[in-house]
């Protein structure tokens, strides 16, 4: 355990460290609630890239999962079709978005079930040939209670 | 329409093109899905009905529930995007409620993946969104039947990923009135509020 945290925070230095001189930044990194039958679950952040060239997301690999994949969901035809992507871009000085509905980082086959709270470790590649070691906090889903839209009556 | 959308599609398809009978039995229905907002226009198509699935507790029917008014969200236990989303707004919409409400309202979740999903997986997938909501599960030929009955479009999809396939599905809420008719349907990414709001107006002793 202590082992493991030692690594946890050296990654944690070495994740800053890139920062300091690499372009890419991770925000918010957070990995979704799901029912403790579930196998898989999707893990959203904001990717910033302060350098002044596109860099590409080409995979991801974490231990909480078989598999860790990168994914988009699209709609079409009335339906919503989760896809595997190759690569997901972050423009020169711009920032991409993984969040529900869009981008995520698919863990595919869960070794045990996750609960609130619990911190998966995931470690990001680009094809800079950078990586990324982060620990994402697994969080409820949070949906906006929202305003009531008006029910047209009938 | 949506197969030379299928060509715009920025990955590789070409693992992806086995779409099955089902959706196409179905296919005449997406016109009426394409952007629709608020009260969907499919129920004009669509139009409900009953139907009877397995459950851990034995088949359940839409009959039982007759005085009631019923929720359907058709998913899979795989998904980890829209029917979590939807299934977790559902939650919220029903904790809204006032608990007199709450009890005169069925929540059914129903598979769309009954090669994966078994009706224990599907009962404690449900249960965590809700407390009462069911987890159905039927033949491929009876949850077909069902979701065409509802409108529902969906199709297996072949994909180059561990997960092997996945289930494109559109994404409503689908409300049945206390009388067993399909009374309105409640598109996707509407909040809690908006799903609460939509149980009410078809339980007929509720403070509107
Ligand atoms: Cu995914």
């Amino acid at each position: 355990m202590k082992r493991f945290l030692l690594a946890a925070v050296f990654a944690t230095l070495w994740a800053g460290a890139a920062l300091a001189d690499g372009a890419i930044s991770i925000g918010d990194p957070h990995v979704r609630l799901v029912p403790p039958t579930a196998e898989n679950t999707g893990i959203f952040m904001v990717i910033r890239n302060q350098g002044d060239k596109d860099v590409k997301l080409i995979g991801a690999d974490s231990p909480a999962s078989k598999k860790a994949e990168l994914h988009t969901v699209i709609e079409e035809g009335g339906m919503k079709k989760m896809r595997p992507v190759h690569d997901i871009s972050v423009k020169a000085k711009g920032e991409t978005v993984l969040k529900p509905g869009d981008y995520h980082v698919m863990l595919i086959g869960l070794t045990k079930p996750l609960q609130e709270g619990d911190i998966v470790p995931l470690t990001l590649r680009f094809d800079d040939g950078s990586s990324q070691s982060l620990q994402a906090p697994v969080r409820k889903i949070q949906v906006p209670m929202g305003p009531a839209a008006a029910m047209p009556t009938k | 329409m949506h197969t030379d959308q299928r060509a715009r599609t920025p990955f590789r398809l070409s693992s992806l093109l086995l779409v099955s009978v089902l959706s196409i039995a179905s296919i005449g229905l997406v016109a009426a899905h394409d952007g629709t907002h608020g009260l969907a226009h499919e129920t004009g198509v669509a139009k409900g009905g009953d139907f009877t699935l397995d459950s851990t507790a034995g088949p359940v029917a839409l009959k039982q529930f007759r005085g009631k008014v019923v929720v359907l969200y058709f998913g899979y236990t795989f998904c980890p995007d829209a029917c979590p989303t939807t299934l977790s707004a559902l939650g919220g919409a029903m904790r809204s409620l006032t608990p007199a409400d709450a009890t005169q309202i069925q929540p059914l979740f129903i598979t769309l993946d009954p090669a994966r999903d078994d009706v224990k997986r599907m009962a404690e997938y449900s249960r965590f969104f809700y407390p009462t909501m069911l987890g159905l599960r039927g033949s491929e030929e009876r949850l077909a039947a069902v979701a065409k009955q509802y409108g529902v479009l969906f199709a297996k999809q072949k994909v180059d990923s561990a997960a092997n396939y996945v289930v494109d599905h559109s994404s409503f809420l689908y409300v049945v009135g206390t009388d067993g008719k399909l009374s309105r349907s409640v598109p996707y990414g509407a909040p809690p509020l908006e799903i609460a709001a939509a149980l009410r107006a078809a339980l007929p002793h509720s403070a509107k």
